[in-house]
């Protein structure tokens, strides 16, 4: 503040000014202002436990409960509908898998009670001449399981796989009718695969023997 | 600063605790508008003047007998200059010191609120009279002769006071 000494207002002013300057170090009660300003503010607590119980709000409970529902369905659709297709890679990597972890069964008719427990709703087994005692596992192409019976046909491993017909289909590729049945064939990693139909079963005969043997112990089958 | 200022605004605690509340979360709402470097006190000054005039209006709005001159500058009321009685103050730096806070505030709470405004801003606060000016929304020779005659009607208010308490005849 500029002041002329030589008058009397000014000297009267700086006084003044000096006086109400003082009240700058004035104690000040700032308890009920901390207090409301606290109030005001949401507290971060609060609002993660709001956005926790987002859902329990009754619009986004609702959404929510039809975007699940949603999904399972979608999910059911997708495992459950249309036959799922048994292509030569999966049904050779099912034939390499079945010799590798298939359980030794005593006889054909204890093969055909353990898959019989293993897959309850899957057709049974039809009656088999085999050379050896099989060995069963249970197999699956995609999300479905199926069936599997390793034995030996002229000293070799082949897996017959059984399944409800409908559930699979195989590509499309060479066929052959015989004896009234259409086969088709495939090969896939050295393996040869024969896939038929017969009596509402789906089968598929893989291992390292000709098409035409399996198809030769296709015919031995008694459904 | 904030609730200090109120306080000698306002007549009351409770209002004083008010407007600091109202001010301070106008503020928190509005902080992207104060600039790295900015001195953020006459921001929360100008905030503050703004709520405690709107709370006035407000009031006025719904008590048409409650005057809006407090708020509303109006030079014309108040280009009466009150004389000073120098030679009663003989000794005024010695003088002042003897009111006490209680005693300054009252006499600041009866002058009008602009002259009041000024007084806060430039003696209180110690804000340059620029910023006081640009706080107020006023050109900066209002501010310098506001002041003048703010601190000469502060006197003027003292003075029963001081005659009571024999510091003048």
């Amino acid at each position: 503040m500029n002041t002329n000494p030589n008058n009397p207002n000014d000297a009267l002013d700086q006084a003044t000014s000096q006086r109400l300057g003082q009240l700058r170090t004035m104690p000040v009660e700032m308890s009920r202002l901390t207090r409301a300003i606290q109030q005001q503010i949401p507290r971060p607590e609060a609002v993660t436990a709001r956005q926790r119980r987002w859902w329990l709000r009754p619009a986004s409970a609702i959404a929510a409960s039809v975007g699940l529902i949603g999904c399972i369905i979608v999910l059911v659709i997708a495992s459950s509908a249309g036959p799922v297709l048994a292509s030569a890679e999966s049904l050779a990597a099912l034939h390499q898998n079945a010799t590798l972890t298939a359980m030794p069964m005593g006889t054909m008719s204890s093969a055909c009670d353990w898959l019989a427990s293993q897959l309850p709703d899957q057709p049974k087994l039809p009656e088999i001449s085999t050379e050896n005692v099989p060995a069963c596992c249970v197999g699956h192409i995609g999300r479905k399981p199926l069936g599997c019976v390793v034995m030996e046909v002229d000293k070799m491993p082949v897996t017959l796989a059984i399944a409800k017909a409908g559930e699979f289909k195989t590509a499309e590729g060479a066929s052959i009718d015989r004896n009234g049945v259409r086969y088709g064939m495939q090969s896939s990693g050295g393996v040869n695969i024969i896939t038929f139909a017969r009596n509402g079963h789906w089968f598929a005969l893989i291992g390292s023997v000709s098409a035409e043997r399996l198809m030769d112990f296709a015919q031995t089958l008694k459904l | 600063m904030l609730l200090r200022t109120a306080q000698i605004l306002c007549h009351h605690q409770a209002e004083a605790d008010d407007v600091s509340q109202e001010a301070l979360m106008k503020a928190f709402k509005s902080i992207d508008q104060l600039r790295e470097g900015d001195d953020a006190r006459p921001w929360l000054l100008t905030i503050l003047r703004h709520v405690r005039i709107d709370r006035i209006r407000s009031a006025g709005a719904k008590h048409t007998a409650v005057s809006l001159d407090g708020a509303e500058i109006d030079p014309v009321a108040h280009e009466t200059i009150p004389v000073d009685d120098a030679e009663s103050w003989a000794d005024p730096q010695a003088m002042m010191q003897q009111f006490s806070d209680a005693q300054m505030i009252d006499a600041l709470q009866s002058v009008p609120e602009d002259i009041r405004w000024t007084l806060l801003l430039i003696d209180v606060e110690g804000l340059d009279q620029q910023d006081a000016a640009d706080v107020l929304g006023v050109p900066l020779g209002t501010v310098k002769s506001r002041a003048s005659r703010g601190r000469a009607m502060l006197r003027q208010a003292l003075l029963p006071l001081a005659k009571e308490l024999r510091m003048i005849r």
